[in-house]
């Protein structure tokens, strides 16, 4: 009986206790605080357009959890190329930039931008699953997606094939695809969608890849709070990058039928062979010498793609030697290419490239350009005799590199 | 009544309290840590560690459940009665005793630390300086003369979390000629353009009503936003009116010749001394886009004096009370040739060094424990040997 009292009384002082919580429904001010001498003052005259800028006004009514970067009809956030045979049409709330491709436009491709996570990227990967009647994937699915390096951030890339049945549409479309890649920034989620019928989006992978390379934020004025160290825009992936699955298992960069590529003309030396590139990244890669164990790449960034000294740093590393300092750059051999004299890297001993094997006795012959707002880095890897006999081929193909 | 307030007593200096309080700190930590992967940090930390009280689903199955904040201040009852109190022998096992009182100063710290202490951030350009740094969680509606120095009237955003739809509270100050009504208050929102196809029970201000945004599981980075009505309480006119925290400027109102602001902002604090940054610099990692590191180089600014001072991880500013860590940089896009501003995670908490002192005196009390234990073994074996 005892207990029962205690007990009573204990839930008789939670319920006061909880009712004398409740805010009333006038409430006098009681907490002040001076505005700064170094905070701004407000304008008094912002009107709602101006005072909601970083929401970019609808002029439609949108989804829950769209972005206030979307655009309808304002500019797009980020700065990108065009690929070359896509049209820019209007953007639209969800679609900005907007671009149809193909011989009759049939293939849509476009970036969305959400404020925050946007639900997630599995969540949204599953969305255009269901776009494509396919079957949602599992955690253990989706960590199994190819990644790559977009806008700063790591970004899963997907590929699907199916009946598409986009948002507002009629009628499903049987024998689509629906390529993209999902990236979740500290405060957006941004998602890049290509879909169009399944042929015709095979023909414009290249474009996407290149597209997607370009992409850069102009600007993080919805940034509220710097949670990580930013990493500048470097345009894409650093040379030697693993394979992004879902853009290169079915996308294998076709030859080029001449000796040219992404507005840069070349010679093709003597016993060099262009091949099928692994990446995507790659501009044009080559292989020469018994069983192809020679290789020569160029590879195309956006910006300073890391910088000289760094991407010569790293290339050692890979071959076990020590770091150059930045007054050792001059003194490196100096070449041409694309007009210009620039230190060549020359490097021996065991080569350990990125996802590949340890290859011992091996000579990476290596030269960067930096142009107005790209990095051209072109890398030979051949084991010891081989890279010296095509020292010369090296040398000479850097040199007859030329911008188109 | 004096065997009731013996029973307590005993109840609160049981060891067998302090395993159930143990049990339950296993579970609460379980539970919060896998919560805490779909819903954030902040709001596992809310839930389990910072309540009273709570409730953890497994699948339909609601279990109730004693909070963190409970379970640690019992236990700091627990270790006054039991441990310091009634522990028997206590003067012959000094060591046991001291680790008591460690363990004590370590919870009380941290109730300090819970009640007392701010957490903000501050961004600043090279060049720039300031003394105000800013909550990442919470905020305030913000009511004053667009003036700088003037005074602002704060709502805090605890006064407005139960306002659900149509729900209003009116806030005023003897201060204000206006009171401010704030409804339908949104944890995370934007404001969209209205138009023709919104319902009509949609509120339109201005051309724009106010869209509720599912949480972010990363708490900082919810915007909040609300419906606000101003009444010039001289006239009676009402001005309606959508508050947003990411809003440019605040709203305007104005009564006779006096305009005030009314805006959502992060509830800011004032350092009592001005920063200002003189230099950024970061570095890469070889090879790479990332950063290796990046240091602030400030000059501290009071009553006049000035003091410069480097900042950079792990070396934080430490003055009078407030602690300036280097936490971050950005804009995270920029550019080789792009300005960049530094963020300092600004901390001011009076048990800053709490947790040092406390970890100190259990160290001492566990040897001195130790040291007695190998003396009374060593003093035994020599017994067992001489015999």
């Amino acid at each position: 009986m005892r207990y029962l009292h205690h007990g009573a009384l204990a839930l008789a002082c939670a319920l006061v206790f909880t009712a004398c919580g409740q805010p009333r429904d006038r409430v006098e001010i009681t907490d002040t605080i001076q505005r700064s001498e170094h905070q701004a003052v407000p304008r008094v005259t912002a009107t709602s357009e101006e005072r909601f800028a970083f929401a970019l006004p609808q002029t439609a009514p949108r989804m829950p959890g769209v972005s206030a970067q979307q655009a309808g009809g304002g500019a797009s956030p980020f700065a990108y190329e065009t690929p070359e045979g896509w049209t820019e049409v209007a953007p639209t709330q969800f679609r900005n930039p907007n671009f149809v491709a193909g011989a009759s436009g049939e293939i849509e491709c476009y970036v969305s931008v959400l404020a925050g996570g946007g639900g997630g990227l599995l969540v949204n990967v599953n969305r255009w699953r269901g776009q494509m009647g396919q079957e949602p994937f599992s955690d253990e699915e989706f960590g199994e997606l190819s990644q790559a390096f977009i806008l700063e951030h790591e970004a899963v890339i997907v590929d699907f094939e199916g009946t598409f049945t986009g948002m507002g549409q009629a009628a499903p479309k049987e024998g689509y695809r629906l390529t993209g890649a999902l990236v979740e920034t500290s405060d957006r989620s941004v998602f890049i969608k290509m879909t169009g019928p399944s042929e015709a989006v095979e023909a414009q992978k290249d474009h996407f890849a290149r597209f997607v390379q370009s992409l850069r934020f102009k600007d993080s004025a919805a940034d509220s709070t710097q949670r990580q160290a930013g990493i500048p825009a470097s345009g894409g992936l650093p040379p030697d990058h693993p394979d992004i699955g879902g853009l290169t298992e079915t996308a294998a960069r076709p030859p080029a039928t001449s000796n040219s590529g992404n507005g840069f003309d070349w010679e093709v030396p003597a016993g060099w062979a262009e091949v099928e590139t692994p990446s995507p990244m790659r501009l044009v890669t080559f292989a020469f010498g018994p069983g192809n164990s020679g290789e020569c790449y160029v590879v195309v960034l956006g910006g300073s793609g890391g910088g000289r000294l760094n991407n010569m740093n790293r290339w050692l590393a890979q071959m076990g030697e020590p770091p150059l300092e930045a007054s050792e750059l001059d003194l490196q051999p100096k070449i041409e290419l694309l007009g210009e004299e620039v230190p060549m890297l020359i490097a021996r001993g065991m080569y350990s490239g990125m996802g590949g094997e340890a290859r011992q006795d091996h000579v990476l012959f290596g030269a960067t350009a930096e142009l107005e707002n790209q990095s051209v880095f072109i890398k030979l890897i051949a084991p010891e005799q081989i890279a010296n006999a095509h020292f010369e081929s090296f040398v000479a193909f850097c040199g007859s590199m030329e911008l188109e | 009544m004096k065997s009731i307030l013996k029973q307590i007593f005993k109840f609160f200096a049981s060891f067998g309290l302090a395993v159930a309080i143990f049990v339950f700190m296993f579970f609460l930590i379980l539970f919060g840590t896998l919560y805490q992967v779909d819903h954030g940090l902040y709001e596992a930390q809310n839930k389990y560690f910072n309540s009273m009280f709570l409730v953890h689903k497994i699948g339909p199955v609601a279990i109730p459940l004693p909070g963190g904040y409970l379970l640690l201040s019992v236990l700091a009852v627990n270790l006054v009665c039991g441990g310091l109190i009634r522990m028997r022998n206590k003067l012959r096992r000094p060591g046991i005793l001291i680790t008591h009182i460690g363990v004590l100063v370590l919870l009380v710290s941290a109730g300090v630390t819970y009640h007392f202490s701010d957490r903000g951030h501050m961004r600043l350009y090279p060049g720039e300086m300031s003394d105000v740094y800013q909550s990442y969680y919470d905020w305030n509606i913000e009511v004053g003369k667009p003036a700088a120095g003037a005074t602002l009237q704060l709502i805090p955003d605890t006064l407005l979390e139960d306002l659900g739809p149509g729900e209003t509270r009116t806030f005023y100050a003897d201060a204000m000629p206006i009171e401010v009504t704030v409804s339908d208050y949104m944890p995370n929102a934007v404001p969209v353009r209205a138009s023709s196809a919104t319902g009509s029970t949609a509120r339109i201000v201005d051309g724009f009503r106010l869209e509720s945004l599912p949480p972010e599981k990363e708490a900082e980075m919810n915007m909040p936003g609300a419906y606000v009505t101003v009444t010039d309480l001289a006239s009676g006119e009402t001005t309606d009116g959508i508050l947003w925290g990411l809003s440019r400027e605040p709203m305007t109102v104005r009564t006779g010749d006096v305009y005030y602001t009314v805006g959502l902002a992060r509830k800011t604090y004032r350092a009592p001394f001005v920063v200002r940054v003189d230099d950024f610099r970061r570095e890469l990692h070889a090879g790479t886009t990332m950063a290796a590191s990046f240091e602030s180089e400030v000059t501290k600014i009071e009553d006049g004096a000035e003091e410069k001072i480097r900042i950079w991880m792990n070396h934080p500013l430490r003055r009078r009370g407030f602690t300036f860590f280097q936490a971050s940089w950005g804009p995270s896009n920029a550019g080789p040739n792009d300005r960049l501003f530094t963020v300092f995670e600004v901390v001011r908490n009076p048990a800053d060094q709490g947790p040092l002192v406390a970890c100190i005196i259990i160290g001492i009390g566990m040897l001195i424990q130790f040291m007695q234990k190998l003396g009374r073994y060593m003093r035994t074996e020599a017994k067992r040997r001489a015999a």
